[in-house]
């Protein structure tokens, strides 16, 4: 036993016998023993000695030892009280350890069963002592975090094993838009989001991709305001443990309404800049292309005037290609400069592939270029405006097709659908072709920017990119000259 | 008409190369292309041609303008007309001055801006072959 700390025991029996071999025995195992003859001078004596352990006779004449343990228990729940029970006495032992007796002890009493009930008692004694340092710990951080919290712009939300709120700050309402006594009585977390998006997120804290796991950092998401709208937030959040069980969530919330605004206006500005600049950029483009005109419509006019059908059959097509790139470009540009996002619906990415796909299939055959999809089954929809991606695809699978030398041994371009474990699913379209130098890859995505001359607009992938960013994804390319490229588009799930 | 003469078309563009050389030999020239400089200069060497249409915005412009340079500063059978087709004004972007002003810098006979109307194109080649007298502007 510890030496320093010596546990004080209050021993209460009307009889002296017993009395005696308690306090003697207990002495001998190192206690601090003192002793009382009833009931009513019991509770004197331990209100003097603030007895750590109090055991005490069950029957006794006046107050008897389950009036003890009920008064020790009402003023110092963090005394331990063993009754001694005699022979036949089992109902009142029942009712002792409910009224929270730590334990009790048969007569004639055991020195066995004697020490087993005092360990007992020591134990929880020591750990009351831990659980009142944390609890003082905790309570004071408490006041301090509670403050904090309170005052935080951003929003705090914790939430209990079972979903229910436990802490809802008023960062957290300007958010959401309910009170602090609405959410902390009535809302469920998995309310906070978008529909599934809940479950995502506690997929993502137990997962290792954002800081875990037991952590999120820094995840892009949205939230669910009260109003049905979604608010875009930074969502980090951690899960507290209390004696190695999960016990709550608390998540950190950062309002991205503001931060989206602002880098809209500068996408849009920047789109807007480039577009100024570009002007000259498409006068080029047009100019080429109507070089090519005017040289075809050349050759149409003096085979008409001469007669000369071979002439004009020549020339007819390049008339006619070069039309088709000028309503191209008309087309890309209005599609670069209009801001649409209207027609988003649950869209199957798969049948998007399919579709685009078989649209370029005549033209990947007359290339000569095999193309092969791969499709992951059981996609979940992606909320996004079909038309749009379906311009997306085009781009890419065009690029790809046209990424080939024409005498190139074997060209293949694969397009590859797939579910990513942070939510999000991955088109990836890849080729074998010429791939693109580092230096051209800073500048495929600037609107206008080819190296194909009057053949593309330099547009495509500009748009492409436009949408994918609309519709809150991501787009990437990796290329090595002579080995390939691959594009890859993130887009976010329903 | 030269039946004789060999006109070089340097385009990056295959379509325009096409183009180019049906109408010229409409015309009655012999018609070689070239995708790019490189060889372009082995048809100089081998062809020999009288005439040399080049575009400037090939993969880049300073390619276009090296080389007409560079043909400019030799004699003999590089010496020959040169005809520079563009879609940018020369006053624009680097070149600085204007063509009037200095043909020479530009290293070109004449030059033309895209969208270039072909008939102007062949009154342009007759001149620089000594074919047709040159038109006040
Ligand atoms: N798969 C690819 N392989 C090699 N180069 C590529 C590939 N995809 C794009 N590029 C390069 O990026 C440039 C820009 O592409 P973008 O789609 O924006 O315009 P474009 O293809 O030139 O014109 P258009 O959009 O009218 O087809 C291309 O000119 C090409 O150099």
């Amino acid at each position: 036993m510890n030496q320093a700390f010596r546990y004080r025991i209050l021993v209460i029996d009307d009889e002296p016998s017993t009395r005696e071999l308690l306090q003697m025995s207990l002495e001998s195992d190192g206690y601090e023993v003192h002793t009382a003859e009833d009931g009513l001078s019991g509770l004197q004596r331990f209100h003097e000695l603030r007895p750590h352990i109090v055991v005490t006779d069950i029957r006794m004449p006046g107050i008897d030892g389950i009036e003890v343990l009920r008064r020790v228990k009402a003023q110092a729940p963090e005394v331990e009280v063993i009754v001694v029970t005699g022979h036949g006495q089992m109902e009142l032992a029942i009712k002792a350890l409910q009224l929270e007796a730590s334990d009790f002890i048969n007569k004639p009493i055991s020195d066995q069963a004697l020490s087993v009930a005092l360990k007992r008692a020591r134990d929880k004694i020591a750990m009351h002592h831990k659980l009142q340092n944390a609890d003082e710990q905790i309570r004071q951080r408490g006041d301090f975090e509670h403050r904090l919290i309170q005052v935080s712009m951003d929003g705090v939300i914790a939430n209990d094993r079972r979903g229910r709120i436990t802490i809802f700050n008023e960062g957290a309402s300007r958010i959401y838009g309910y009170s602090p006594e609405e959410a902390l009585t009535s809302l469920h977390v998995a309310k906070l989001y978008p529909p599934g998006q809940a479950q995502v997120i506690k997929e993502l804290i137990y997962g290792r991709q954002y800081g875990g796991p037991g952590r999120l950092i820094n995840y892009e998401t949205e939230a669910l305001h009260r109003s049905g709208q979604r608010v875009p937030i930074l969502l980090s959040a951690t899960l507290l443990y209390e004696r190695d069980a999960e016990v709550a969530t608390v998540g950190y919330f950062k309002d991205l309404t503001e931060l989206k605004r602002l880098e809209q206006d500068l996408v849009q500005q920047t789109r807007m800049g480039a577009m100024g600049q570009a002007m000259a950029e498409v006068a080029h483009g047009v100019k080429n292309i109507l070089y090519g005109m005017k040289l075809g419509a050349f050759m149409v006019d003096k085979g008409l005037t001469e007669a000369n059908l071979t002439l004009a059959q020549k020339g007819w097509p390049m008339v006619r290609k070069n039309m088709d790139r000028i309503a191209h470009l008309t087309l890309d540009m209005l599609s670069y400069a209009r801001d649409d996002t209207r027609h988003r619906q649950p869209t199957a990415l798969n049948r998007l592939v399919r579709e685009a796909c078989s649209e370029v299939r005549g033209r990947a055959e007359e290339l000569g270029v095999s193309l092969v999809e791969d499709l992951a089954e059981g996609l979940a929809n992606v909320i996004a405006d079909p038309e749009n991606l379906l311009i997306c695809l085009h781009n890419l699978l065009g690029n790809a097709l046209e990424a080939f030398a024409e005498d190139a041994p074997d060209k293949r371009v694969r397009v590859q659908t797939r579910a990513l474990a942070n939510g999000t699913q991955l088109l990836r379209v890849e080729d074998n072709g010429r791939g693109i130098s580092p230096e051209v890859q800073a500048q495929i995505f600037k609107p206008l920017f080819t190296t194909k001359r009057a053949r593309g607009t330099g547009l495509g992938l500009a748009i492409t990119q436009k949408i994918v960013h609309e519709h809150g994804g991501t787009i990437r390319v990796q290329s090595k000259p002579n080995r390939g490229t691959a594009f890859e588009i993130e887009l976010p799930t329903a | 008409m030269g039946d004789d003469k060999v006109i070089l078309v340097i385009d990056d563009d295959p379509e325009i190369c096409d183009a180019m050389q049906t109408i010229l030999e409409e015309y009655g020239y012999r018609v070689c292309t070239a995708l790019d400089t490189v060889r372009g200069r082995e048809l100089l060497e081998r062809e020999k041609p009288n005439l040399l249409i080049l575009d400037i915005m090939m993969a880049s412009m300073d390619e276009g303008l090296n080389f007409a340079g560079s043909l400019k500063k030799r004699e003999g059978v590089w010496g020959i007309p040169i005809l520079i087709v563009s879609a940018r004004p020369p006053a624009e972007r680097g070149y600085g001055r204007s063509v009037d002003q200095d043909l020479d810098w530009i290293a070109a006979d004449i030059f033309m801006e895209k969208p270039v109307d072909p008939e102007e194109l062949i009154h342009n080649v007759q001149v620089l072959l000594g074919e047709a007298e040159a038109v006040a502007q």
